[in-house]
Protein backbone atom coordinates (compact mmCIF):
# COMPACT_ATOMS: atom_id res chain seq x y z
CA UNK A 1 0.00 0.00 0.00
CA UNK A 2 1.34 3.18 -0.66
CA UNK A 3 3.25 5.03 2.15
CA UNK A 4 1.66 7.85 4.49
CA UNK A 5 2.96 10.36 5.75
CA UNK A 6 2.08 11.56 9.37
CA UNK A 7 0.21 14.21 10.39
CA UNK A 8 2.97 16.01 12.64
CA UNK A 9 6.13 15.30 10.79
CA UNK A 10 7.64 17.74 8.25
CA UNK A 11 7.74 15.69 5.24
CA UNK A 12 10.30 16.63 2.14
CA UNK A 13 8.50 18.57 -0.43
CA UNK A 14 10.56 19.99 -3.67
CA UNK A 15 8.23 22.86 -5.49
CA UNK A 16 9.50 24.30 -8.48
CA UNK A 17 8.77 27.77 -8.50
CA UNK A 18 9.02 30.09 -11.42
CA UNK A 19 11.90 27.59 -12.73
CA UNK A 20 13.65 26.85 -9.94
CA UNK A 21 13.14 23.82 -7.67
CA UNK A 22 12.74 24.93 -4.13
CA UNK A 23 13.46 22.40 -1.33
CA UNK A 24 11.42 22.31 1.74
CA UNK A 25 10.08 20.69 4.83
CA UNK A 26 5.97 20.58 4.93
CA UNK A 27 3.69 18.98 7.13
CA UNK A 28 0.99 17.71 4.98
CA UNK A 29 -1.17 20.34 6.35
CA UNK A 30 0.92 23.31 4.77
CA UNK A 31 -0.88 24.90 1.76
CA UNK A 32 0.71 26.31 -0.59
CA UNK A 33 0.75 29.29 -0.52
CA UNK A 34 1.82 29.46 3.15
CA UNK A 35 4.88 27.06 2.22
CA UNK A 36 5.44 29.54 -0.90
CA UNK A 37 5.25 32.32 1.66
CA UNK A 38 6.97 31.04 4.63
CA UNK A 39 9.14 28.32 3.54
CA UNK A 40 10.56 29.86 0.53
CA UNK A 41 10.07 33.95 1.22
CA UNK A 42 8.25 34.68 -1.25
CA UNK A 43 5.19 36.33 0.11
CA UNK A 44 4.32 38.47 -3.07
CA UNK A 45 1.32 35.68 -3.34
CA UNK A 46 -0.71 37.19 -1.06
CA UNK A 47 -3.62 35.40 1.70
CA UNK A 48 -7.02 37.24 1.97
CA UNK A 49 -9.98 34.94 2.98
CA UNK A 50 -8.03 31.32 2.82
CA UNK A 51 -11.19 29.54 1.83
CA UNK A 52 -11.33 30.54 -1.97
CA UNK A 53 -13.19 33.64 -2.80
CA UNK A 54 -11.32 37.07 -2.95
CA UNK A 55 -8.33 35.22 -5.05
CA UNK A 56 -5.59 37.55 -3.46
CA UNK A 57 -3.44 34.01 -3.27
CA UNK A 58 -3.83 32.89 -6.94
CA UNK A 59 -0.58 31.74 -8.73
CA UNK A 60 -0.27 29.61 -11.86
CA UNK A 61 0.00 25.63 -11.67
CA UNK A 62 1.03 24.20 -15.15
CA UNK A 63 -0.10 27.54 -16.79
CA UNK A 64 -3.63 27.55 -15.28
CA UNK A 65 -4.63 29.79 -12.27
CA UNK A 66 -5.41 28.07 -9.02
CA UNK A 67 -6.34 29.43 -5.29
CA UNK A 68 -3.06 28.50 -3.41
CA UNK A 69 -4.99 28.78 -0.43
CA UNK A 70 -6.55 25.66 -1.48
CA UNK A 71 -3.95 23.90 -2.46
CA UNK A 72 -1.59 21.61 -0.30
CA UNK A 73 2.00 21.99 -0.93
CA UNK A 74 2.42 18.21 -1.10
CA UNK A 75 -0.03 18.50 -3.98
CA UNK A 76 1.85 20.77 -5.63
CA UNK A 77 5.18 18.80 -6.18
CA UNK A 78 6.11 17.46 -9.94
CA UNK A 79 3.91 20.79 -11.20
CA UNK A 80 5.41 23.99 -12.44
CA UNK A 81 4.18 27.01 -10.15
CA UNK A 82 4.68 30.51 -11.00
CA UNK A 83 4.13 33.23 -8.80
CA UNK A 84 4.12 37.37 -9.09
CA UNK A 85 8.20 37.02 -8.56
CA UNK A 86 8.49 35.64 -12.07
CA UNK A 87 6.66 37.97 -13.89
CA UNK A 88 9.19 40.62 -13.98
CA UNK A 89 12.70 40.13 -16.28
CA UNK A 90 16.12 39.66 -14.42
CA UNK A 91 17.00 43.12 -14.50
CA UNK A 92 13.41 44.64 -13.26
CA UNK A 93 11.92 44.87 -16.94
CA UNK A 94 8.27 44.71 -15.64
CA UNK A 95 5.77 42.10 -17.54
CA UNK A 96 3.53 43.73 -19.52
CA UNK A 97 1.28 42.80 -17.63
CA UNK A 98 2.86 44.87 -14.46
CA UNK A 99 3.15 47.85 -16.73
CA UNK A 100 -0.68 48.38 -18.16
CA UNK A 101 -1.70 47.79 -14.25
CA UNK A 102 0.74 50.55 -13.47
CA UNK A 103 -0.49 53.08 -16.87
CA UNK A 104 -4.68 52.16 -16.58
CA UNK A 105 -4.15 52.72 -12.57
CA UNK A 106 -5.07 48.69 -12.17
CA UNK A 107 -4.37 49.28 -8.52
CA UNK A 108 -4.36 51.41 -5.63
CA UNK A 109 -3.29 49.61 -2.69
CA UNK A 110 -2.20 46.78 -4.13
CA UNK A 111 -3.05 44.27 -1.75
CA UNK A 112 -5.28 42.09 -4.41
CA UNK A 113 -2.64 43.03 -7.07
CA UNK A 114 -0.97 39.42 -7.48
CA UNK A 115 -3.59 37.63 -7.66
CA UNK A 116 -5.13 39.62 -10.11
CA UNK A 117 -1.64 39.73 -12.36
CA UNK A 118 -1.02 35.82 -12.08
CA UNK A 119 -5.41 35.25 -12.95
CA UNK A 120 -4.58 37.46 -16.25
CA UNK A 121 -1.04 35.82 -16.94
CA UNK A 122 -3.00 32.40 -17.26
CA UNK A 123 -6.34 33.88 -18.61
CA UNK A 124 -4.08 35.53 -21.51
CA UNK A 125 -0.99 32.77 -22.49
CA UNK A 126 -4.18 29.98 -22.28
CA UNK A 127 -6.54 32.42 -23.83
CA UNK A 128 -4.94 34.81 -25.97
CA UNK A 129 -8.38 35.95 -28.10
CA UNK A 130 -10.66 35.45 -25.09
CA UNK A 131 -13.30 37.90 -26.14
CA UNK A 132 -14.34 41.10 -23.94
CA UNK A 133 -17.31 39.39 -22.09
CA UNK A 134 -15.50 36.17 -20.93
CA UNK A 135 -12.42 38.74 -20.18
CA UNK A 136 -14.59 40.23 -17.60
CA UNK A 137 -16.01 36.90 -16.24
CA UNK A 138 -12.67 35.36 -15.82
CA UNK A 139 -11.87 38.54 -14.07
CA UNK A 140 -14.87 38.45 -11.44
CA UNK A 141 -12.99 35.87 -10.18
CA UNK A 142 -11.04 37.69 -7.61
CA UNK A 143 -12.06 40.72 -5.26
CA UNK A 144 -10.51 44.11 -5.33
CA UNK A 145 -11.71 46.55 -2.11
CA UNK A 146 -10.17 49.47 -4.05
CA UNK A 147 -10.34 49.68 -7.97
CA UNK A 148 -13.84 49.27 -8.68
CA UNK A 149 -12.56 46.56 -11.01
CA UNK A 150 -13.34 49.33 -14.41
CA UNK A 151 -8.97 49.96 -14.64
CA UNK A 152 -8.13 46.26 -13.98
CA UNK A 153 -10.20 45.17 -16.98
CA UNK A 154 -8.96 48.14 -18.97
CA UNK A 155 -5.25 47.18 -18.47
CA UNK A 156 -6.03 43.45 -19.17
CA UNK A 157 -7.17 44.36 -22.21
CA UNK A 158 -4.85 46.44 -23.45
CA UNK A 159 -2.17 43.92 -23.21
CA UNK A 160 -4.76 41.37 -24.75
CA UNK A 161 -4.89 44.22 -28.00
CA UNK A 162 -1.42 44.87 -28.03
CA UNK A 163 -0.35 41.35 -28.08
CA UNK A 164 -2.93 40.97 -30.88
CA UNK A 165 -1.98 43.89 -33.29
CA UNK B 1 -7.41 29.95 8.82
CA UNK B 2 -5.34 26.68 8.58
CA UNK B 3 -6.63 23.51 8.71
CA UNK B 4 -6.05 20.98 11.43
CA UNK B 5 -3.71 18.26 10.69
CA UNK B 6 -4.18 15.09 8.77
CA UNK B 7 -2.16 12.37 7.66
CA UNK B 8 -1.69 12.11 3.92
CA UNK B 9 -1.30 9.73 1.16
CA UNK B 10 -1.76 9.63 -2.36
CA UNK B 11 -2.22 6.42 -3.77
CA UNK B 12 -1.48 6.51 -7.62
CA UNK B 13 -3.96 3.21 -8.02
CA UNK B 14 -7.91 3.00 -7.81
CA UNK B 15 -7.05 -0.33 -5.91
CA UNK B 16 -4.91 1.80 -3.12
CA UNK B 17 -7.52 4.40 -2.56
CA UNK B 18 -10.07 1.81 -1.85
CA UNK B 19 -7.50 -0.16 0.45
CA UNK B 20 -7.11 3.05 2.46
CA UNK B 21 -10.21 4.01 2.68
CA UNK B 22 -11.28 0.32 3.92
CA UNK B 23 -8.62 0.59 6.66
CA UNK B 24 -9.39 4.45 7.41
CA UNK B 25 -13.24 4.24 7.26
CA UNK B 26 -14.38 7.15 8.62
CA UNK B 27 -10.84 9.11 9.75
CA UNK B 28 -10.44 9.44 6.39
CA UNK B 29 -11.80 12.02 3.47
CA UNK B 30 -11.30 11.37 -0.45
CA UNK B 31 -9.43 14.94 -1.19
CA UNK B 32 -10.31 15.64 -4.92
CA UNK B 33 -10.14 19.65 -6.47
CA UNK B 34 -10.08 20.88 -2.83
CA UNK B 35 -12.56 23.44 -3.99
CA UNK B 36 -15.11 22.35 -1.33
CA UNK B 37 -13.07 20.37 1.55
CA UNK B 38 -10.24 22.73 1.83
CA UNK B 39 -12.51 26.01 2.72
CA UNK B 40 -13.79 23.65 4.93
CA UNK B 41 -10.91 22.13 6.70
CA UNK B 42 -9.30 25.63 7.05
CA UNK B 43 -12.39 26.72 9.12
CA UNK B 44 -11.89 23.76 10.52
CA UNK B 45 -15.70 22.53 10.17
CA UNK B 46 -13.67 19.15 8.93
CA UNK B 47 -11.33 17.47 10.84
CA UNK B 48 -10.68 14.76 8.91
CA UNK B 49 -7.87 12.22 10.80
CA UNK B 50 -6.17 11.08 7.15
CA UNK B 51 -6.85 12.85 3.62
CA UNK B 52 -6.82 10.18 0.65
CA UNK B 53 -5.40 12.13 -2.28
CA UNK B 54 -7.34 10.83 -5.57
CA UNK B 55 -5.26 13.47 -7.88
CA UNK B 56 -2.73 11.50 -8.70
CA UNK B 57 -4.88 8.10 -9.45
CA UNK B 58 -4.89 7.37 -12.99
CA UNK B 59 -8.03 6.18 -14.86
CA UNK B 60 -10.69 8.38 -12.85
CA UNK B 61 -10.97 11.39 -15.33
CA UNK B 62 -12.56 9.67 -19.07
CA UNK B 63 -15.72 10.76 -20.50
CA UNK B 64 -16.89 8.24 -22.53
CA UNK B 65 -19.99 7.54 -24.31
CA UNK B 66 -21.39 4.02 -24.13
CA UNK B 67 -25.17 2.63 -24.41
CA UNK B 68 -26.69 6.12 -24.67
CA UNK B 69 -25.45 7.38 -21.22
CA UNK B 70 -22.29 9.65 -21.06
CA UNK B 71 -19.98 8.16 -18.16
CA UNK B 72 -18.10 10.85 -16.94
CA UNK B 73 -15.14 10.13 -14.13
CA UNK B 74 -15.16 11.37 -10.98
CA UNK B 75 -12.04 13.15 -11.23
CA UNK B 76 -13.23 15.06 -14.67
CA UNK B 77 -12.83 18.95 -14.05
CA UNK B 78 -15.19 21.36 -14.20
CA UNK B 79 -13.54 23.07 -16.96
CA UNK B 80 -13.86 20.06 -19.29
CA UNK B 81 -17.42 20.29 -18.46
CA UNK B 82 -17.36 23.97 -20.89
CA UNK B 83 -16.04 22.06 -23.67
CA UNK B 84 -16.88 17.99 -23.34
CA UNK B 85 -15.59 15.39 -25.38
CA UNK B 86 -16.40 11.92 -24.97
CA UNK B 87 -14.72 8.88 -26.23
CA UNK B 88 -17.39 6.91 -28.47
CA UNK B 89 -17.77 3.23 -28.85
CA UNK B 90 -15.57 2.95 -32.03
CA UNK B 91 -12.39 4.81 -29.84
CA UNK B 92 -12.59 7.70 -31.49
CA UNK B 93 -12.56 11.17 -28.98
CA UNK B 94 -15.25 13.78 -30.15
CA UNK B 95 -16.52 16.35 -29.18
CA UNK B 96 -19.96 15.75 -27.44
CA UNK B 97 -22.92 17.13 -29.35
CA UNK B 98 -26.95 16.74 -29.21
CA UNK B 99 -29.03 18.22 -26.64
CA UNK B 100 -26.44 17.00 -23.90
CA UNK B 101 -23.69 18.38 -25.46
CA UNK B 102 -25.08 22.16 -25.58
CA UNK B 103 -26.48 21.76 -21.50
CA UNK B 104 -23.22 20.96 -19.98
CA UNK B 105 -21.10 24.22 -21.04
CA UNK B 106 -24.44 26.17 -20.46
CA UNK B 107 -24.46 24.72 -16.97
CA UNK B 108 -20.22 24.56 -16.35
CA UNK B 109 -19.93 28.07 -16.87
CA UNK B 110 -22.04 28.84 -13.80
CA UNK B 111 -19.97 26.84 -11.35
CA UNK B 112 -17.75 29.08 -9.12
CA UNK B 113 -15.19 31.23 -11.20
CA UNK B 114 -12.49 29.98 -13.66
CA UNK B 115 -10.18 29.25 -11.29
CA UNK B 116 -12.68 27.18 -8.84
CA UNK B 117 -13.41 25.20 -12.46
CA UNK B 118 -9.51 24.48 -13.26
CA UNK B 119 -9.43 22.40 -10.14
CA UNK B 120 -12.82 21.38 -8.88
CA UNK B 121 -14.43 18.20 -9.91
CA UNK B 122 -17.31 17.10 -11.17
CA UNK B 123 -17.43 13.71 -8.67
CA UNK B 124 -16.29 16.31 -6.27
CA UNK B 125 -19.13 18.56 -6.65
CA UNK B 126 -21.59 15.28 -6.88
CA UNK B 127 -19.74 13.82 -3.31
CA UNK B 128 -20.12 17.27 -1.63
CA UNK B 129 -23.77 17.29 -2.28
CA UNK B 130 -24.30 20.90 -1.84
CA UNK B 131 -28.50 21.54 -2.99
CA UNK B 132 -27.74 24.56 -4.72
CA UNK B 133 -24.74 22.64 -6.52
CA UNK B 134 -25.29 23.11 -10.55
CA UNK B 135 -23.68 19.39 -11.01
CA UNK B 136 -26.12 18.22 -8.24
CA UNK B 137 -29.56 19.68 -9.79
CA UNK B 138 -28.05 18.32 -13.44
CA UNK B 139 -27.89 14.35 -12.09
CA UNK B 140 -31.31 15.10 -10.44
CA UNK B 141 -33.01 16.05 -13.01
CA UNK B 142 -31.80 14.04 -15.93
CA UNK B 143 -31.50 10.77 -13.31
CA UNK B 144 -28.28 10.33 -13.25
CA UNK B 145 -26.28 6.89 -11.69
CA UNK B 146 -23.88 6.87 -9.82
CA UNK B 147 -21.43 4.32 -9.56
CA UNK B 148 -19.79 3.95 -6.53
CA UNK B 149 -16.53 1.32 -5.98
CA UNK B 150 -15.32 -0.09 -2.75
CA UNK B 151 -12.78 -3.07 -1.29
CA UNK B 152 -14.19 -5.99 -3.85
CA UNK B 153 -17.62 -4.48 -4.73
CA UNK B 154 -18.74 -2.09 -6.79
CA UNK B 155 -22.64 -0.78 -6.71
CA UNK B 156 -24.81 1.70 -8.74
CA UNK B 157 -27.04 4.09 -6.87
CA UNK B 158 -29.47 5.90 -8.45
CA UNK B 159 -30.03 10.37 -8.44
CA UNK B 160 -33.02 10.02 -6.42
CA UNK B 161 -31.54 7.89 -3.96
CA UNK B 162 -27.80 8.94 -3.85
CA UNK B 163 -28.70 13.00 -2.48
CA UNK B 164 -29.98 12.58 1.29
CA UNK B 165 -29.56 15.96 2.82
CA UNK B 166 -27.30 18.69 3.09
CA UNK B 167 -24.02 17.92 2.29
CA UNK B 168 -25.19 14.41 2.67
CA UNK B 169 -25.07 11.42 0.13
CA UNK B 170 -25.60 7.33 0.52
CA UNK B 171 -21.76 7.08 -0.42
CA UNK B 172 -20.49 5.24 2.62
CA UNK B 173 -16.85 6.71 4.09
CA UNK B 174 -15.09 3.45 2.49
CA UNK B 175 -17.27 4.19 -0.47
CA UNK B 176 -15.28 5.88 -3.46
CA UNK B 177 -17.41 7.45 -6.14
CA UNK B 178 -15.50 7.03 -9.41
CA UNK B 179 -18.25 7.89 -12.51
CA UNK B 180 -21.80 9.11 -13.02
CA UNK B 181 -23.73 8.07 -15.58
CA UNK B 182 -25.52 10.68 -17.86
CA UNK B 183 -28.35 9.89 -20.12
CA UNK B 184 -27.48 11.14 -24.18
CA UNK B 185 -31.15 13.17 -24.11
CA UNK B 186 -32.23 12.01 -27.93
CA UNK B 187 -33.34 14.87 -30.23
CA UNK B 188 -36.50 14.84 -29.58
CA UNK B 189 -35.74 16.10 -26.07
CA UNK B 190 -35.00 20.38 -25.28
CA UNK B 191 -33.16 20.87 -22.31
CA UNK B 192 -32.48 24.35 -20.24
CA UNK B 193 -31.03 25.38 -17.42
CA UNK B 194 -31.27 29.08 -15.47
CA UNK B 195 -29.74 30.53 -12.20
CA UNK B 196 -29.82 33.46 -10.35
CA UNK B 197 -26.96 34.42 -7.75
CA UNK B 198 -26.08 37.82 -6.32
CA UNK B 199 -22.64 37.97 -7.46
CA UNK B 200 -21.28 35.78 -10.67
CA UNK B 201 -19.92 32.60 -9.51
CA UNK B 202 -21.68 32.17 -5.93
CA UNK B 203 -23.69 29.73 -5.38
CA UNK B 204 -27.17 29.90 -6.82
CA UNK B 205 -29.35 31.29 -4.51
CA UNK B 206 -32.27 29.30 -6.50
CA UNK B 207 -31.26 27.64 -10.26
CA UNK B 208 -33.78 24.78 -12.13
CA UNK B 209 -33.33 22.70 -15.10
CA UNK B 210 -36.08 21.45 -17.37
CA UNK B 211 -36.17 18.86 -20.19
CA UNK B 212 -38.67 17.96 -22.17
CA UNK B 213 -39.52 15.56 -24.57
CA UNK B 214 -41.79 16.67 -27.83
CA UNK B 215 -43.69 13.90 -29.42
CA UNK B 216 -42.72 14.52 -33.31
CA UNK B 217 -46.03 14.09 -34.54
CA UNK B 218 -47.84 16.45 -32.44
CA UNK B 219 -45.02 19.01 -31.32
CA UNK B 220 -46.61 18.22 -27.53
CA UNK B 221 -44.73 17.15 -24.58
CA UNK B 222 -44.39 13.62 -23.67
CA UNK B 223 -41.99 13.72 -20.69
CA UNK B 224 -41.32 16.36 -18.70
CA UNK B 225 -38.75 17.08 -15.76
CA UNK B 226 -38.19 19.97 -13.40
CA UNK B 227 -35.23 19.85 -11.06
CA UNK B 228 -34.71 22.79 -8.82
CA UNK B 229 -31.88 23.95 -6.22
CA UNK B 230 -31.46 25.95 -3.28
CA UNK B 231 -35.26 25.35 -1.94
CA UNK B 232 -34.22 22.53 0.11
CA UNK B 233 -31.56 20.36 1.31
CA UNK B 234 -31.14 18.43 -1.62
CA UNK B 235 -32.16 19.28 -5.44
CA UNK B 236 -35.66 18.27 -5.40
CA UNK B 237 -37.76 17.59 -8.92
CA UNK B 238 -41.13 19.09 -9.09
CA UNK B 239 -43.67 15.92 -10.25
CA UNK B 240 -46.89 18.59 -9.91
CA UNK B 241 -45.19 20.82 -11.92
CA UNK B 242 -43.80 18.07 -14.83
CA UNK B 243 -47.05 17.05 -14.59
CA UNK B 244 -48.76 20.02 -15.81
CA UNK B 245 -46.82 19.85 -18.62
CA UNK B 246 -47.39 16.96 -20.62
CA UNK B 247 -49.70 16.97 -23.00
CA UNK B 248 -49.25 20.56 -23.66
CA UNK B 249 -47.63 21.95 -26.37
CA UNK B 250 -44.52 24.60 -25.32
CA UNK B 251 -45.40 27.81 -25.29
CA UNK B 252 -45.33 30.96 -22.94
CA UNK B 253 -48.87 30.44 -21.34
CA UNK B 254 -47.92 26.80 -20.77
CA UNK B 255 -44.23 27.40 -19.51
CA UNK B 256 -46.23 30.51 -17.21
CA UNK B 257 -48.78 27.85 -16.00
CA UNK B 258 -46.39 24.98 -15.00
CA UNK B 259 -43.61 27.46 -13.18
CA UNK B 260 -46.82 28.68 -11.02
CA UNK B 261 -47.37 25.52 -10.17
CA UNK B 262 -43.62 24.91 -9.29
CA UNK B 263 -43.30 28.12 -6.98
CA UNK B 264 -46.71 26.15 -4.57
CA UNK B 265 -44.83 22.75 -4.68
CA UNK B 266 -41.57 24.07 -3.27
CA UNK B 267 -41.12 24.85 0.51
CA UNK B 268 -38.50 26.67 0.92
CA UNK B 269 -36.63 28.00 4.42
CA UNK B 270 -35.58 31.81 4.43
CA UNK B 271 -31.99 32.62 5.25
CA UNK B 272 -29.58 35.29 5.12
CA UNK B 273 -29.61 35.09 0.81
CA UNK B 274 -33.53 35.15 0.30
CA UNK B 275 -36.65 34.73 2.43
CA UNK B 276 -39.06 31.64 1.81
CA UNK B 277 -41.24 34.51 -0.25
CA UNK B 278 -38.76 35.18 -1.91
CA UNK B 279 -36.99 32.08 -2.77
CA UNK B 280 -40.67 30.69 -4.47
CA UNK B 281 -40.89 33.83 -6.48
CA UNK B 282 -37.10 32.74 -7.97
CA UNK B 283 -38.53 29.48 -8.60
CA UNK B 284 -41.52 30.64 -10.80
CA UNK B 285 -38.80 33.05 -13.01
CA UNK B 286 -36.42 30.28 -13.18
CA UNK B 287 -38.74 27.79 -13.62
CA UNK B 288 -40.32 29.57 -16.77
CA UNK B 289 -37.04 31.33 -17.96
CA UNK B 290 -35.45 27.50 -18.16
CA UNK B 291 -38.28 26.12 -19.97
CA UNK B 292 -38.40 28.88 -22.62
CA UNK B 293 -34.31 28.63 -22.99
CA UNK B 294 -35.09 24.76 -23.73
CA UNK B 295 -38.31 25.58 -26.02
CA UNK B 296 -35.89 27.96 -28.26
CA UNK B 297 -32.41 25.65 -28.70
CA UNK B 298 -33.61 22.65 -30.43
CA UNK B 299 -30.58 19.85 -30.34
C1 LIG C 1 -15.15 30.52 -4.42
C2 LIG C 1 -15.86 29.25 -4.73
C3 LIG C 1 -17.04 29.29 -5.45
C4 LIG C 1 -17.70 28.11 -5.76
N1 LIG C 1 -18.87 28.19 -6.46
C5 LIG C 1 -19.54 27.06 -6.78
C6 LIG C 1 -20.75 27.11 -7.51
O1 LIG C 1 -21.24 28.17 -7.91
N2 LIG C 1 -21.38 25.93 -7.78
C7 LIG C 1 -20.87 24.72 -7.37
O2 LIG C 1 -21.47 23.69 -7.63
N3 LIG C 1 -19.72 24.65 -6.68
C8 LIG C 1 -19.05 25.78 -6.37
N4 LIG C 1 -17.88 25.68 -5.66
C9 LIG C 1 -17.42 24.35 -5.22
C10 LIG C 1 -16.66 23.62 -6.33
O3 LIG C 1 -17.53 23.32 -7.39
C11 LIG C 1 -16.03 22.32 -5.87
O4 LIG C 1 -15.12 21.98 -6.86
C12 LIG C 1 -16.92 21.12 -5.71
O5 LIG C 1 -18.02 21.41 -4.89
C13 LIG C 1 -16.18 19.97 -5.04
O6 LIG C 1 -15.33 19.33 -5.95
P1 LIG C 1 -13.81 19.08 -5.57
O7 LIG C 1 -13.26 18.19 -6.62
O8 LIG C 1 -13.15 20.36 -5.35
O9 LIG C 1 -13.98 18.20 -4.26
P2 LIG C 1 -13.26 18.26 -2.84
O10 LIG C 1 -13.33 19.63 -2.28
O11 LIG C 1 -11.92 17.64 -2.94
O12 LIG C 1 -14.20 17.28 -2.03
C14 LIG C 1 -15.52 17.66 -1.67
C15 LIG C 1 -16.18 16.51 -0.89
O13 LIG C 1 -16.45 15.40 -1.71
C16 LIG C 1 -15.72 14.25 -1.31
N5 LIG C 1 -15.23 13.62 -2.54
C17 LIG C 1 -14.63 14.27 -3.58
N6 LIG C 1 -14.41 13.41 -4.59
C18 LIG C 1 -14.88 12.20 -4.17
C19 LIG C 1 -14.95 10.90 -4.77
N7 LIG C 1 -14.51 10.70 -6.02
N8 LIG C 1 -15.50 9.88 -4.07
C20 LIG C 1 -15.97 10.09 -2.81
N9 LIG C 1 -15.94 11.29 -2.19
C21 LIG C 1 -15.40 12.33 -2.87
C22 LIG C 1 -14.64 14.76 -0.39
O14 LIG C 1 -14.27 13.79 0.56
C23 LIG C 1 -15.31 15.96 0.24
O15 LIG C 1 -16.16 15.54 1.29
C24 LIG C 1 -17.19 26.85 -5.34
C25 LIG C 1 -15.99 26.80 -4.63
C26 LIG C 1 -15.32 27.98 -4.31
C27 LIG C 1 -14.05 27.90 -3.53
S1 LIG D 1 -6.71 33.70 0.12
FE1 LIG D 1 -6.98 32.17 -1.36
S2 LIG D 1 -8.79 32.81 -2.31
FE2 LIG D 1 -8.66 34.24 -0.68
S1 LIG E 1 -6.03 47.56 -5.06
FE1 LIG E 1 -6.67 47.42 -3.01
S2 LIG E 1 -7.73 45.53 -3.02
FE2 LIG E 1 -7.35 45.83 -5.10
Amino acid sequence: MTEISPADEAVPVVLRVNGTDRRIAAEPRRTLADALREDCGLTGTHLGCEHGVCGACTVLLDGEPVRSCLLFAVQAQGAEIRTVEGLADDDGTLHPLQEAFWRHHGLQCGFCTPGFLMLSAGVLETRPDIGDEELREALSSNLCRCTGYQTIVEAVRSVRDAAGA
Amino acid sequence: MKPARFAYVAPDSIEDVLDALDRFGDEAKVLSGGQSLVPMMNFRLARPEVIVDIGRVGGLDGMSVVNGSLTVGARVIHARLEAPTGAMPDGRTEPLGGVLGSLLPEVARFVGHLPIRARGTFGGSIAHADPAAEWCILARTLDAEMVALRRGGERVIAAADFFETVFTTALEPEELLAAVHLPILGDDWRAGFCEFSRRAGDFAVVAAMTAVRLDPATGAISEARIGVGGVAGVPVRLPAAEATLVGEVPGAEVHAAAAEVAAGEVDPAGDLHGSAAYRRDLVRAMVARALAQGAGAPG
